[in-house]
């Protein structure tokens, strides 16, 4: 165990290196990327603008202007170029937000992903099976940003049964809350609910042919109790694993799309503002705080994994 | 005393897109409490399907049964899914093939027998798991207490197939059909295993069906002995019967194919000629007789399953010198199919000799 956290960690840190150099390097390259001039506000004077240059370090070689970077990252000193505000605060601010979405969105799509899967699996063929197929062919194709704008659409604007927008604090009020994120969380859900069932259903109809299963039933075992106990406990092992990867993801930036659209003010909407502003500074800190995180969530998994497959071993 | 099982005219037919299978075609047979029955045959005589038949695991939306299977005076070929499920793993269990995949993979083998105890008694978890341990150490498991909270990965496929065995005992079973149960060993696994399953059987007098294509282990063990080819039963006889005075040309040929280490071997060890027949598109009549060396006009009808009969005896139909119950489907009279087959230079005593040498 102690082998395979030290391991994870060094893993963690090569993945932070590359992520931050590429990060950091594309804002070098991209077009009208200087941001002394936009720092220097409309109508600089030359002076001003190398005044700005000195001072933010823009003279400097760029590994310099990297290795200070990192350094506040560490320290917690990041300010960004447009609002002149640390970084760090404005993160915290919309983390609740976005951990609330993706969490909330996460076990919604973990859930429902096993109830279709296995509905269809136990149904294989018959008419239930073909409409959620239908369904969930219908879902993976259908754009986040398609679901949300509908969903805002017909039940938050032609019929109010949810708020249009903006998110209301748990501690605040937890229907409100709730009622804040129903929307957001089945517009982010719905494509991986489909991708799920589709797959947990496929597992599920190889597994029942598996002679374990033979096994069960020549025991005396009932069809109920062999489909879960046997049949779902093992299928369940790469929808698990999947689950992992598809949740970090959307906590390091999946999520950017549903906070936009229903303007939830999340780390991901600041990650995209920051963007539209081309400010270096608050990219940079959100991207390693989602590579942290998807580095944490897939030792997280590895972990759930050796749980649910006992073949499996922590060493790497 | 009614026997404990008893078999009639068993038909199974999977309904698949090339086709109709008929996969067991009118097997009937009966067991006695305690007994021994080898089924014996190449892969595909439908052994297997006749042993999963029996409980009732070929049941699907594809498979067509009928005939009877009375286990206990009741039947089970047509009873309910619920009375089934209560004959399954108790009064009669089954030890399949390939023990590296028949447990679950992710559950803890002293669970898997746990679950199986508390689907037909109502007991306690703890007291299911004492009755675990100590089956496990009853089937020679060293440190059961410890073992038993281990993973099917963790033990060999001997160990594996002792769990499986132990399974089966679990709820005192009267009938156990093991299928293929050393098929997936090395050879010495394979004896031990055999020996603790002999053992068992007799210590608990619980009857046993052996599906093997090891001759071997047939002389060894059983009481009686089915042949099946293509789906149906071709010789059924009582063990020293059948190794003395086998009757069915197919029988010979099983026979001759079993390795000897009593005598010196020219060139390569007898194989039947040709493959077992396709049961999509049988050939008609006996189906041994695209491959029969013995074949003749009238092995395009199929012929019964009978005594032998000898038409010597001045056209009335007495029986040969042959033993009681020594069933065979062959259209050759009794005397010719001993003349042939000792021109066959099957020499039946040494074989049934060999087989039980070999096994001990």
């Amino acid at each position: 165990m102690a082998r395979f956290a030290l391991r994870r960690l060094f893993q963690a840190v090569i993945v932070l290196f590359f992520v931050s150099v590429f990060t950091f390097l594309i804002f070098q390259v991209i077009p009208d990327g200087t941001p002394a001039l936009r720092l220097a506000g409309k109508s600089a004077t030359p002076q001003t603008i190398a005044a700005v240059v000195r001072q933010w370090g823009f003279n400097k070689p760029i590994w310099v202007q990297y290795a200070d970077m990192m350094g506040r990252i560490f320290t917690g000193s990041v300010i960004s170029y447009s609002e002149h505000v640390n970084v760090l605060s404005q993160i915290e601010r919309g983390l609740p937000a976005t951990l609330s979405l993706a969490i909330g969105a996460g076990v919604i799509w973990f859930v429902f992903a096993v109830v279709v899967g296995a509905l269809c699996a136990v149904r294989a063929g018959h008419f239930i099976d073909r409409l959620l197929t239908l369904l969930s062919l219908t879902a993976i194709s259908a754009p986040t940003f398609v679901v949300g704008a509908l969903g805002l659409y017909f039940l938050a604007w032609r019929v109010h049964v949810f708020p249009l927008s903006g998110y209301v604090p748990l501690s605040q009020s937890v229907g409100q809350w709730f009622m804040h994120l129903v929307l957001p969380w089945i517009s982010l859900s719905v494509v991986y609910i489909g991708l799920y069932s589709r797959v947990l259903r496929s597992t599920m109809l190889d597994n029942m042919h598996e002679d374990y299963v033979r096994t069960a039933r020549a025991k005396g075992l009932s069809e109920r109790k062999i489909l879960i106990r046997h049949v779902l406990r093992t299928s369940l092992i790469p929808i698990v694993s999947m689950w992992g990867l598809d949740f970090a993801g959307v906590i390091g930036g999946g999520a950017i799309l549903v906070e936009v659209v229903f303007n939830l003010d999340g780390v991901g909407q600041y990650a995209a503002e920051s963007i539209q502003a081309l400010d270096v500074p608050p990219l940079m800190v959100i991207v390693m705080y989602g590579a942290v995180l998807v580095v944490l969530i897939a030792a997280l998994v590895d972990v759930l994994y050796v749980w649910l497959d006992p073949r499996v071993r922590l060493e790497a | 005393m009614a026997p404990l099982l008893e078999v009639e005219r068993l038909g199974v037919r999977f309904h698949t897109d090339g086709g109709v299978v008929r996969a067991v075609d009118g097997v009937s047979f009966a067991l006695a409490h305690g007994k021994v029955l080898a089924i014996v045959g190449e892969s595909g005589s439908g052994k297997s399907v006749t042993a999963l038949s029996l409980m009732g695991l070929t049941r699907s939306a594809n498979t067509e049964l009928d005939g009877a299977v009375r286990f206990d005076g009741k039947d089970l070929l047509n009873a309910p899914e619920d009375e089934l499920r209560r004959v399954r793993g108790g009064g009669m269990a089954m030890i399949f093939q390939n023990p590296m995949t028949a447990l679950n993979p992710v559950q803890r083998v002293g669970a898997q027998i746990v679950e199986q105890i508390r689907t037909h008694e109502r007991i306690s978890r703890s007291e299911a798991w004492e009755r675990t341990v100590a089956l496990l150490r009853r089937v020679g498991i060293p440190r059961p207490e410890v073992r038993a909270r281990a993973y099917p990965h963790e033990f060999s496929g001997g160990m594996r197939q002792r769990v499986m065995i132990a399974a089966a005992l679990s709820c005192a079973p009267r009938l156990i059909v093991a299928d293929e149960p050393t098929t997936a060993l090395d050879v010495t696994t394979q004896s031990q295993i055999m020996d603790e399953l002999e053992q068992l059987c007799r210590e608990s007098t619980v009857a046993l069906i052996l599906i093997t294509h090891d001759i071997g282990l047939v002389a060894r063990m059983a009481d009686d002995v089915m042949v099946m080819y293509g789906g149906r039963v071709l010789e059924h006889a009582p063990a020293d019967a059948l190794f003395e005075d086998p009757l069915h040309p197919y029988t010979w040929a099983l026979l001759r194919s079993v390795p000897r280490l009593d005598r010196e071997r020219v060139g390569r060890l007898p194989t039947i000629g040709g493959s077992p027949p396709s049961l999509l598109n049988p050939p008609a009549g006996c189906h041994f007789r695209p491959r029969c060396p013995h074949s003749f006009d009238r092995c395009v009808e199929v012929p019964p399953l009978r005594e032998s009969v000898d038409p010597a005896a001045d056209g009335e139909e007495v029986r040969g010198k042959q033993d009681e119950g020594h069933l065979d489907r062959c259209w050759l009279d009794l005397d010719t199919k001993r003349r042939l087959r000792h021109l066959d230079r099957l020499d039946t005593q040494a074989v049934a000799l060999a087989c039980t040498d070999g096994a001990a």
